[in-house]
This record gives C-alpha cells, sequence and structure tokens, in this order.
C-alpha cells in the first residue's frame, strides 16, 4: 500500500482513552475506507460509543492519532470537524423539536452556509437565495430517505422511527466526506429497520466514508463490508461479515448466545 | 424551564412560511386597528398604550433569551436603561435626533451584552440567573453615581420631536409601534436563519449543534447579544415612548416585571403575544392602582392561571381532541 493510498479515508491509530483509572479504549488502531460501509461491534461497555465520540471529537483521546484523508484531526474541536466534512447521527435522536422537520435538516447545512449574521435579520438578496437553496437541498435529503411528504411538520408530532430517518437525513445533506452512525436502528421496529437497511444501501457512494456502531446483527451483517470488534476496549477482530460470523473467538465473546 | 410551553406555543412557528398565512393574516388586521387606535382614544390612553408597546420590546429581549438559550435573565433593566439613556444623553447633551440614538443604545446593548456573557459563558441555569441579577441591582447606584452626566434621580426628559408639528403623544405611539414591528419582523426572519436553527438547535441538543459546526461558546455569545440589543432598543423606545429616563424606571423590578410579561406571552416572539404580555405589565398596575397593595397578589395569581393553563390545561385539551380524531 502506497503512502498516498494509506493516508485516504478516516483512520485512527493507537487510540488510547481512559476515565479516571478505567481504561475504555486500548490501542485501537481502525482504517475506514471510502466506499466501504464499516461496522463496529461489540458487546455493552466495549467501548465502542467512546470510540466513536473520540472520531467524532465529542471525547478527547489521551493519545493515539486521528486523520480524515491525511489531516490530523487531534485537538479539532467538532465544529471544525464539521467543516472538514465529518457528520454523525446520534444514539438518542438529537433534532430541535421546535424546528420542523426540514428545518431541522436545513441545519446540516450549517457549516457550508455562507449568510451572515446581517442576513439573518434583513433580508439581503443574497441571504434568500441562500434560505431557498438550503431548502431545496434539505427537501432532496428527505427525498433520500423517503420523507419529503412530512418535509412542513412540527418534529416534535414525528413518531421517533422517523425521527431517526430525519436524523439521518441532515448527517446526509452536507454531502460530508465520512458519516458517521450511532445506533441507527435503535428503537426501531423490524419493518422500519428493514427500511433503514435499504436506505443505508442506497447512500453508499464509492467516496463515502460510512461507520456504523449497531447492535442489530441483521442490519451489521447485510449493510457492512468489513467489521471491527471490539471487547473490553481492545480490537479483537477485523473482517468481512462472513470471517466475523465464523470467527471463534468473536463467537465467544459476542455472538456465542445469540447464535444459540 | 419551558419545555412544557413548547406545545401550546406551537402557532408562532408558522409565521414566515408559505402557506400558512392565517394567523399571520389576523395579526395584520389586529396591527391595523392598534395603529388606528390614537385616533379615538384620549391622549392619557394613547400615552398608555405607547408604553405597552416600548415594553412589549423589552418583553421580546427577555422571551428570546428563554425560547432561543434557554435562560432567564433578570439583568435586562440593565440594557435597557444603557438604550434608554443613550437615547436621553444624546438628544439633551449634543441633540442627536432619536433614530442615530435608538441604533446607539441598540448597539450598547449588544456590547455590554457581548461583555457579560463572555465572563459568565459556562454559567447556566440559576447560576446564570443569579449574575443577571447582580447586573440588575447594579444600574440604580451606577447611575447615581454619574449624576452629571444621567441627571441623577430626577433623570433627563427626551423631547418627542422626531417629525416636527405632529403631536407628540402621537409621535411617541408610532414610534412604539413601528419600534415593535421591526423587532417582530427582524426576530420572524432571523428564526428561519442559519443561526436560528442552530440555536433552536443547541438549546435542545448543544452536542448536535456542536457537530454541524456551531461552537457552543458562540451560541451562548449570540444568545446573549440579540437579547441584550433587543433590550437595548426598547429602552430606547420607551425613553423616547414616556418623554422621560430616571433610575426609577430602570429599577431591578423591571425586570422582574419584563420576565412576568414573558411568562404571559408563552414566550412568543409573535406581536399579538407580546403586545398582551406589555399590557399586562403596563395595564394592571395602573387600572389596580387604586386598589395599591393587591397589585402583586393579582400579579401572581394571573401567572399562577397562565401557567396552569399552558402546561396542564391545554396539553390535556390537545389530546382529548387527539384522542377524538383517531376514534374519528
Amino acid at each position: 500500500m502506497t503512502q498516498a493510498q494509506h493516508a485516504h479515508g478516516l483512520t485512527a491509530r493507537d487510540i488510547h482513552l481512559g476515565f479516571g483509572g478505567v481504561k475504555v479504549l486500548k490501542d485501537v488502531s481502525v482504517s475506514f475506507k471510502p466506499g466501504h460501509v464499516t461496522g463496529l461491534i461489540g458487546p455493552n461497555g466495549a467501548g465502542k460509543t467512546s470510540f466513536f465520540n473520540c472520531l467524532t471529537g465529542h471525547y478527547r483521546n489521551d493519545s493515539g492519532e486521528i486523520s480524515l484523508d491525511g489531516v490530523a484531526l487531534n485537538g479539532v474541536a467538532p465544529p471544525s470537524r464539521a467543516r472538514l466534512g465529518i457528520a454523525r447521527t446520534f444514539q438518542h435522536v438529537a433534532l430541535s423539536p421546535e424546528l420542523s422537520v426540514v428545518e431541522n435538516v436545513m441545519f446540516g447545512l450549517h457549516a457550508s452556509r455562507k449568510s451572515g449574521l446581517m442576513d439573518a435579520f434583513v433580508p439581503l438578496p443574497g441571504s434568500l437565495s441562500d434560505r431557498d437553496e438550503s431548502r431545496t437541498k434539505a427537501v432532496g435529503a428527505l427525498a433520500a430517505v423517503g420523507l419529503e411528504a412530512i418535509a412542513d411538520e412540527p418534529a416534535h408530532v414525528v413518531a421517533p422511527g422517523t425521527l431517526r430517518l430525519v436524523e439521518l437525513a441532515r448527517a446526509m445533506v452536507g454531502k460530508p466526506r465520512a458519516l458517521l452512525l450511532d445506533e441507527p436502528a435503535a428503537g426501531l421496529n423490524s419493518s422500519e429497520t428493514r427500511e433503514l437497511i435499504e436506505t443505508l444501501q442506497r447512500i453508499a457512494a464509492p467516496d463515502l466514508v460510512m461507520v456504523v456502531v449497531e447492535h442489530d446483527m441483521e442490519l451489521i451483517m447485510k449493510i457492512c463490508d468489513v467489521i471491527h470488534v471490539l471487547n473490553f476496549g481492545a480490537l479483537i477482530a477485523s473482517g468481512t461479515p462472513e470471517e466475523i460470523r465464523s470467527n471463534k473467538l468473536v463467537a465467544e465473546v459476542y455472538l456465542g448466545a445469540a447464535d444459540d | 424551564m419551558s419545555d412544557g410551553l413548547i406545545t401550546t406555543a406551537r402557532s408562532q412557528r408558522e409565521f414566515g412560511r408559505p402557506g400558512r398565512l392565517s394567523l399571520g393574516q389576523i395579526e395584520v388586521v389586529a396591527v391595523l386597528i392598534f395603529a388606528a387606535l390614537p385616533f379615538w382614544l384620549s391622549n392619557f390612553w394613547t400615552y398608555t398604550l405607547s408604553l405597552t408597546l416600548a415594553n412589549a420590546i423589552l418583553i421580546l429581549s427577555v422571551s428570546f433569551l428563554i425560547r432561543y438559550g434557554g435562560e432567564v435573565s433578570i439583568g435586562q433593566n440593565f440594557f435597557a436603561a444603557g438604550g434608554a439613556y443613550a437615547v436621553a444623553i444624546l438628544q439633551t447633551r449634543y441633540g442627536i435626533p432619536f433614530p442615530v440614538g435608538a441604533m446607539v443604545g441598540a448597539a450598547a446593548g449588544v456590547l455590554t451584552g457581548l461583555i457579560f456573557s463572555w465572563p459568565s459563558r459556562n454559567l447556566s441555569g440559576v447560576y446564570l440567573s443569579v449574575a443577571t441579577l447582580a447586573l440588575g441591582l447594579c444600574v440604580p447606584e451606577i447611575l447615581l453615581q454619574w449624576s452629571s452626566l444621567t441627571g441623577g434621580f430626577e433623570g433627563l426628559y427626551v423631547e418627542p420631536n422626531l417629525v416636527p408639528g405632529v403631536a407628540s403623544g402621537v409621535q411617541q405611539f408610532y414610534v412604539a409601534l413601528a419600534g415593535l414591528g421591526i423587532t417582530v419582523i427582524a426576530l420572524a426572519r432571523f428564526r428561519g436563519s442559519r443561526f436560528g436553527l442552530a440555536l433552536l438547535t443547541a438549546r435542545y441538543n448543544p452536542k448536535a449543534a456542536e457537530a454541524f459546526g456551531m461552537s457552543l461558546p458562540h451560541v451562548r455569545l449570540l444568545v446573549f447579544a440579540i437579547s441584550s440589543g433587543i433590550a437595548g432598543f426598547g429602552g430606547s423606545v420607551l425613553a423616547f415612548a414616556s418623554s422621560t429616563v430616571s433610575p426609577n424606571s430602570f429599577s431591578f423590578l423591571t425586570s422582574v416585571y419584563l420576565l412576568v410579561g414573558a411568562v404571559v406571552s408563552l414566550y412568543s416572539t409573535r406581536m399579538i403575544a407580546a403586545v398582551v404580555g406589555g399590557m399586562f405589565i403596563t395595564l394592571v398596575p395602573l387600572l389596580m392602582s387604586e386598589y395599591g397593595e393587591i397589585v402583586p397578589i393579582i400579579y401572581g395569581l394571573a401567572l399562577f392561571v397562565v401557567i396552569y393553563m399552558a402546561n396542564i390545561v391545554v396539553p390535556a385539551a390537545q389530546a382529548a381532541i387527539r384522542r377524538r380524531k383517531a376514534r374519528a
């Protein structure tokens, strides 16, 4: 592998993270490639979400290096990571109940919109077209998850399962380089999960780094090209869904009970 | 603190969106009727309504802070006093006309708001409110300290001389009405801006706001700068509408009344709501003045009724309607 290829995508090298005396992540190195859907799995408390939060900048890793397309992200706060092209969803739906569905999605464009504070109060011509364009993009993102019909519904009357898709649209609308999904199927019923799988398969693109933390094995096995397994803060296996399925160690710590 | 009121203030969301104008149209008619009132009312009532409108702007500064920032300030009298004295001092000492004074007043509000919010950016909830209380309490002392500039206890007289030849009461009324209109329209526009979306996201999910490019210290500074800017502007308009500025009209109690007005208006940034809040804090003390002592009790009762209706009665009624619809 050449150096240039190595710098491509989202990479984490030798990540350590501890809270007080508790070691949450130990020496985790993972490379997330564009065009791949990468799954992060592991039993509860394995460090999946902590690792995820290191990638988004909400946690600061004690040591190790995270980079996106060769740009080091250490010490870069979440707002700046957003400008570099990292977008995420949350384990618990994190939308604004006071905004409409499409307005929530429009906020996903915040980092890329140029309109300033003056435009916020005074209808300058530039700001009007900026608002129209943003709305058009947001409706497009909603259409991609099949929700353009409820664009103008207030978010607080929309069902929780649907809100997960709205969050997905918000994360996608800015055409991110890396899309990080934190348990996208949590709280969804089986038919909603199937729809989510189809949607995620549609979204996957050759230049998009997609990372999914998930408990739902059906979803992980169906959409992922590569799966990494964490246990007690350490990476214990990496491979294709088939390889992970047949990995003895993984079966022992994680899949064993589920496969019976 | 206002989470329970979200559903009841649903109407406020629709302003400025195509296809749902009915409430906006009602509002336009109400404003037109309101604008014609000076032709019927006595000078006294025109003057009182001018104060109501100016107070409505100040209430919007509190409602904005609660709605967009989730924070309660009881120091808005500080920023309002800044705006009012800017107008009065510029006019009496330098002969500078009101519109310029009002802009200076609003800018002074923004600036002092930023100066206050930077050191307090890591405070929230009760701690922040207490910090604003300190701000509110120091206003009369500051004004009396610099009495050569501020006119001390007696304050300063502001001449309503914007349009020569027009009765001062009429000038005061329309300046106050225009000031409120500008504030409401600017806020309605702000809500749909990328910063409006950012603030309303940060209010409920700070981490989500960060994850999409809005830093949280910026959220805090922005909320305070806008809120105190509105307060400064409102103070300027109040100075013009009341013809006078004095330490008494900007005591800490003023901030408490503004908070009352904000609660009564359900933290809405719509014109009608702000005017209702303004009426509540301007007219109730006036109409009740002969009963003196019981005014605070009336206030307390009215507040209780509003909070009870907004958080319990109305949601229960809405739920009942939804159930009936679901059955049908």
